[in-house]
C-alpha cells in the first residue's frame, strides 16, 4: 500500500503540492485540501485541479510557426537597439540579435526573429526585461498571454501531459518569474524540438493547461445553514439551497457538499468546461465580461458580446460597492494605465473568483484565487479592482464580515 | 403556525382521533450512506436529499389548490350518483348523510356536489382511493388523475420542521390513500382552507412539494482504474471533459469521492436539483421527461424534443436498442405496450440510478433515482415496458 511516509519539499508558490518518498523508495507528489478563511460563506476547502482543453478543440487551432517573432510596432530601430543593449545580456548575444537575427524594419515598426541561440540563452533578467516589453504589445500574442504556471513548479504542472522530459526540462529553463507565478512564451521555438505532428499537439494541449479549484463547503451539525442559504441563494431566486443543506446535514457520512451545487444554473453547466463550438456561431466566443454578467441567467444572453452593451448595462442595472464583496458581485478589473477595463469576474467567497480568462476557446470556465488572477492580468501596473452588485439582488441579513480582495 | 379550524366537525373529528401537535412530534432518524455495487463505473454511494422549490413556484401551485372543495363526477347525474357510491364501498348511511349535508347541482355532462369537510375526513383510505377514482375526469383539476404522492416518510418529516403546523400534517395523513402501495393524497384544498395565515398556507405547500433525490459520490483512489473511468463516464467521447477531474481527485491525498455533478455532461449537471425555469416554456409546452432524455447530452438544448413526435422520431433514427447492460446516458424508455405510448424517458447513469424529470410541472425537479423506484410509478399500467436505447457512434457501438 502507498503510503507517504515523509515530506521532502513543498513547491515555491504551490503549498498544495507536497514531495513525499514512498514506501517503495520512489518519489511520490501528492496534493492536498486547503481550507479558506471562514466568513458568511462558511467552512470552505478546496484543492487543486488541472483542466486540459480536448483534442477536439485543440485540432481547430493551426500550429503556429516555429519561427518566433518578437514585434515591436511603433518603435525605431534604435529603441529596440537599446532594449538590447540595456537588457543585462552578454555582448556575444547582442552581436547574436544584432547581427545574425532577421530584422524587419518598416514604416509600422519592427519585428526580429531571435535565433534559436538567443531564445536558449538569454540571460533571466534580459528575458524579463525584453517579454515586459513585448507584453506591452497585443500583437505579440505568446508574451501577452503566456502560459501561466501558477504553481512555479515546472515539472509538477505538466506532469502526466505525455510531454517529454526534454521538453519538460526547456520549458523550465525558458519560464521567466511573473509575481508569485512562472511565465512561459517560447511555444514557437519549443515546437522546433518536436519531432512529429503528435508531439507538436500534444505539446498545445499541455500549454493549455489551467490550474483550477475544486471548492467544497464543509457543513456538520453545528453549521448555521440559514446564514449559509442567505449567502448563497443571494440574487438567485430559482433554487432554495436550505432542503439541501438540511439533507447533508442529517445524513451520517456526509460531511461536505460541493460548492457547485450552491451556484446557479449557468455557471455550474459551464464551470470546469472549455466553449463548445456552437457558443462562437454568433461570431464572437464567450469572454469574462459576458460570464461575469450572464452569471445569474438561466439562459445567456448574448447581448454580452457586446462591450457597449456590457457598459450599458452595468452602469443601468448595477450599483458600485466597495469591499466587503459579497457572493455574486462583478469584479472589473481595470489597468491604471490606460484606464481601460481588462477583465471581470464574479466574486464566491474569501478570495474565490468564477472567471473565464480571455474569449478564447482554450479558455475553460474556472475557479480562481483572486491573486493568481490579478498575477495573470498585470502588465506594468497591477489593475486596480472595482466591485459592482446588482441592484435587485436579494439583501440577505449577512451575519460577519466579508474581508476584502487583494487589490494589491 | 396557527391552524384555522372551519367548524367544529373537523376539531371533533382530531380529538376522536386521539391527535394533536405534541404528541406527533417525533424525531427523523438520520440518513445513511449507501454503497453500491462495484462496475465499469467504478463505485458509487448515495444518500438521499430533500429538495423545495423556490417561494414564487410555491405562491403559484398554493394559487391553484386554494379553493373551494367541489367534486365534480362526470357521466353521473342525481339519480346514478348514489348507486355509483355504493359501488366504490360507501355505506347507504354515509351515502345519504352526504346528499343530505351538501350542495348538489346538475352540471353539462355530470354532478357537482360540494361535500362537508367531516364527511370528506371520514372516508376510510381504501374508499377514498376508489371514490376519487370517480373524479378523475373532472375537467376542471388533474388533481384526482395525478394526486401528489407522498413518501411514506413525509408526515413524519414534515412535522419536525419548525414552520409546518403538525396537525396539518395529521390532516394530510388521514386524507392519504393508496396508489399501488404508495401513498398519495388529493385533498389539498380543504387542508389549505383550514389554514388561516398566507404565510402558514405557504410552508405547507413547499412541504408538499418536497422532492426526494439522491446525492451521487463518486469513491475514487489511487488504486482506481482511470482509463475504465474514463471509458464508461467519458461515453464514448460525448462527455469529454470528464477525465481531468478524475485524476484531479486520484491524485489528491484526503479526497476520495467526487460529486457526481463533475461527471455529468453540462445540460444535466446544468438542471440536476433544480425546478424548470419559466423561460424554458414555449407557448403551453414546458420541458418533461422526453425533453431532458434526448438533451442529456447536448450542449445546448433542443426544444424539439418538447414535442413526443420529435423525441420518438430521433430515438428511432438516431438511436439503438441496447441488447444487454445499459451504459452511462443511455435513454430509458418506459411505454405503455397496450396503447402503443411512451409514458416516460429518463437516462441512465450508473449501477441502477438514473437522471429523470418525473412530469412536466414547473414543481418537478431534474432528480437522480433508483430507476426501479421511477418504474414503480408507472405500474398501473398492466403491459409496461422497459427498453434502453444508445444513440448511434462509431465510438460508442454495442459490444
Amino acid at each position: 500500500m502507498w503510503v507517504p511516509s515523509k515530506a521532502l519539499s513543498q513547491s515555491p508558490g504551490d503549498e498544495s503540492v507536497t514531495t513525499v518518498i514512498a514506501d517503495d523508495g520512489s518519489i511520490q507528489r501528492v496534493k492536498e485540501t486547503h481550507r479558506v478563511k471562514p466568513g458568511p460563506w462558511g467552512d470552505l476547502e478546496y484543492y487543486y485541479t488541472y483542466l486540459e482543453a480536448p483534442d477536439s478543440l485543440v485540432e481547430l487551432v493551426p500550429v503556429p510557426s516555429q519561427q518566433t517573432v518578437w514585434r515591436f510596432p511603433g518603435s525605431k530601430p534604435e529603441d529596440v537597439r537599446a532594449l538590447f543593449a540595456n537588457s543585462g545580456m552578454s555582448e556575444e548575444l547582442i552581436d547574436e540579435l544584432g547581427n545574425r537575427s532577421v530584422w524587419h524594419i518598416s514604416v509600422d515598426g519592427i519585428r526580429v526573429h531571435p535565433t534559436d541561440r538567443v531564445i536558449k540563452e538569454l540571460p533571466i533578467g534580459a528575458r524579463l526585461k525584453i517579454y515586459q516589453v513585448l507584453r506591452g504589445f497585443e500583437e505579440n500574442s505568446f508574451h501577452r498571454n503566456p502560459v501561466i504556471i501558477e504553481s512555479g513548479d515546472v515539472a509538477g504542472w505538466f506532469a502526466g501531459t505525455g510531454l517529454s522530459d526534454i521538453a519538460i526540462a526547456a520549458i523550465d529553463s525558458l519560464s521567466y518569474p511573473l509575481g508569485p507565478s512562472l511565465a512561459f512564451s517560447d511555444l514557437p521555438f519549443l515546437l522546433g524540438l518536436m519531432s512529429s505532428e503528435k508531439e507538436e499537439r500534444d505539446l498545445l494541449r499541455a500549454t493549455t493547461r489551467t490550474r483550477t479549484l475544486i471548492l467544497r463547503l464543509r457543513v456538520n451539525k453545528d453549521s448555521d445553514f440559514q446564514t449559509l442559504s442567505d449567502y448563497w441563494t443571494a440574487g438567485f431566486k430559482y433554487k432554495d439551497i436550505l432542503p439541501l443543506l438540511e439533507s447533508v446535514q442529517r445524513t451520517e457520512g456526509v460531511e461536505r457538499i460541493d460548492i457547485a451545487h450552491l451556484l446557479p444554473p449557468l455557471p455550474r453547466k459551464l464551470l470546469y468546461t472549455f466553449p463548445s463550438v456552437s457558443l462562437g456561431l454568433s461570431g464572437r466566443y464567450p469572454d469574462s465580461f459576458w460570464t461575469a454578467l450572464n452569471f445569474f441567467e438561466f439562459w445567456p444572453k448574448e447581448k454580452f458580446l457586446n462591450t457597449v452593451e456590457v457598459e450599458k448595462e452595468v452602469r443601468t442595472n448595477f450599483t458600485r460597492v466597495a469591499p466587503p464583496y459579497r457572493y455574486g458581485d462583478i469584479l472589473v478589473m481595470i489597468d491604471p494605465g490606460s484606464g481601460r477595463v481588462v477583465h471581470s469576474c464574479v466574486y464566491l467567497a474569501d478570495d474565490i473568483v468564477y472567471t473565464k480568462n480571455g474569449p478564447g476557446l482554450l479558455r475553460p470556465w474556472i475557479l480562481m484565487r483572486m491573486p493568481d488572477l490579478i498575477t495573470r492580468l498585470a502588465s506594468e501596473q497591477v489593475p486596480v479592482v472595482e466591485g459592482w452588485r446588482r441592484k435587485d439582488v436579494i439583501s440577505p441579513q449577512i451575519s460577519g464580515e466579508t474581508p476584502a480582495v487583494s487589490n494589491r | 403556525m396557527r391552524l384555522a379550524i372551519r367548524g367544529w366537525r373537523i376539531v371533533a373529528f382530531l380529538i376522536w382521533l386521539g391527535l394533536s401537535a405534541a404528541s406527533a412530534r417525533n424525531p427523523v432518524g438520520e440518513h445513511a450512506v449507501k454503497v453500491g455495487q462495484p462496475g465499469p463505473w467504478g463505485l458509487l454511494e448515495t444518500y438521499e436529499i430533500r429538495l423545495e422549490p423556490p417561494p414564487d413556484y410555491a405562491a403559484a401551485a398554493l394559487k391553484s389548490d386554494l379553493r373551494e372543495v367541489v367534486w365534480r363526477f362526470m357521466g353521473l347525474n342525481s339519480q346514478t350518483l348514489p348507486e355509483a357510491l355504493e359501488k366504490v364501498g360507501l355505506s347507504r348511511e354515509q351515502i345519504g348523510d352526504l346528499l343530505k349535508r351538501s350542495e348538489t347541482f346538475d352540471m353539462d355532462g355530470g354532478i357537482m356536489v360540494k361535500p362537508p369537510d367531516d364527511w370528506v375526513l371520514s372516508i376510510e383510505p381504501k374508499t377514498r382511493g376508489q371514490l376519487y377514482a370517480l373524479l378523475k375526469d373532472d375537467p376542471t383539476t388533474s388533481i384526482f388523475q395525478f394526486p401528489y404522492v407522498l413518501d411514506p416518510r413525509w408526515y413524519d418529516e414534515t412535522i419536525t420542521m419548525a414552520e409546518v403546523d403538525p396537525t396539518a400534517v395529521e390532516l394530510i395523513r388521514k386524507l392519504s390513500y393508496f396508489e399501488e402501495s404508495v401513498p398519495v393524497f388529493a385533498d389539498m384544498p380543504l387542508v389549505l382552507n383550514a389554514v388561516e395565515d398566507l404565510d402558514d398556507r405557504l410552508h405547507l405547500m413547499r412541504a408538499m412539494l418536497r422532492e426526494r433525490s439522491l446525492a451521487v459520490r463518486l469513491r475514487l483512489n489511487k488504486g482506481s482504474d482511470l482509463q475504465a473511468l474514463s471509458g464508461y463516464w467519458g461515453a464514448g467521447g460525448r462527455n469529454r471533459d470528464v477525465l481531468p477531474i478524475l485524476e484531479s481527485v486520484v491524485n489528491t491525498d484526503g479526497v476520495e469521492r467526487l460529486d457526481l455533478v463533475h461527471v455529468l455532461p453540462p445540460l444535466p449537471r446544468m438542471l440536476l436539483y433544480t425546478y424548470a425555469n419559466p423561460q424554458m416554456a414555449v407557448g403551453t409546452t414546458r420541458p418533461d421527461c422526453f425533453w431532458t432524455a434526448a438533451n442529456f447530452f447536448n450542449f445546448e438544448p433542443s426544444d424539439r424534443f418538447l414535442d413526443v413526435r420529435s423525441f420518438e422520431m430521433r430515438l428511432m433514427e438516431q438511436y439503438e436498442e441496447v441488447i444487454g447492460e445499459p451504459r452511462f446516458g443511455d435513454v430509458v424508455l418506459i411505454t405503455d405496450e397496450d396503447k402503443q405510448v411512451s409514458m416516460h424517458a429518463c437516462n441512465y447513469l450508473a449501477d441502477g440510478l438514473v437522471f429523470t424529470k418525473n412530469g412536466r410541472s414547473f414543481s418537478r425537479p431534474w432528480v437522480v433515482d433508483h430507476l426501479n423506484e421511477v418504474q414503480a410509478g408507472y405500474l398501473k399500467a398492466p403491459n409496461v415496458s422497459v427498453r434502453y436505447f444508445r444513440q448511434k457512434s462509431p465510438n460508442y457501438s454495442q459490444p
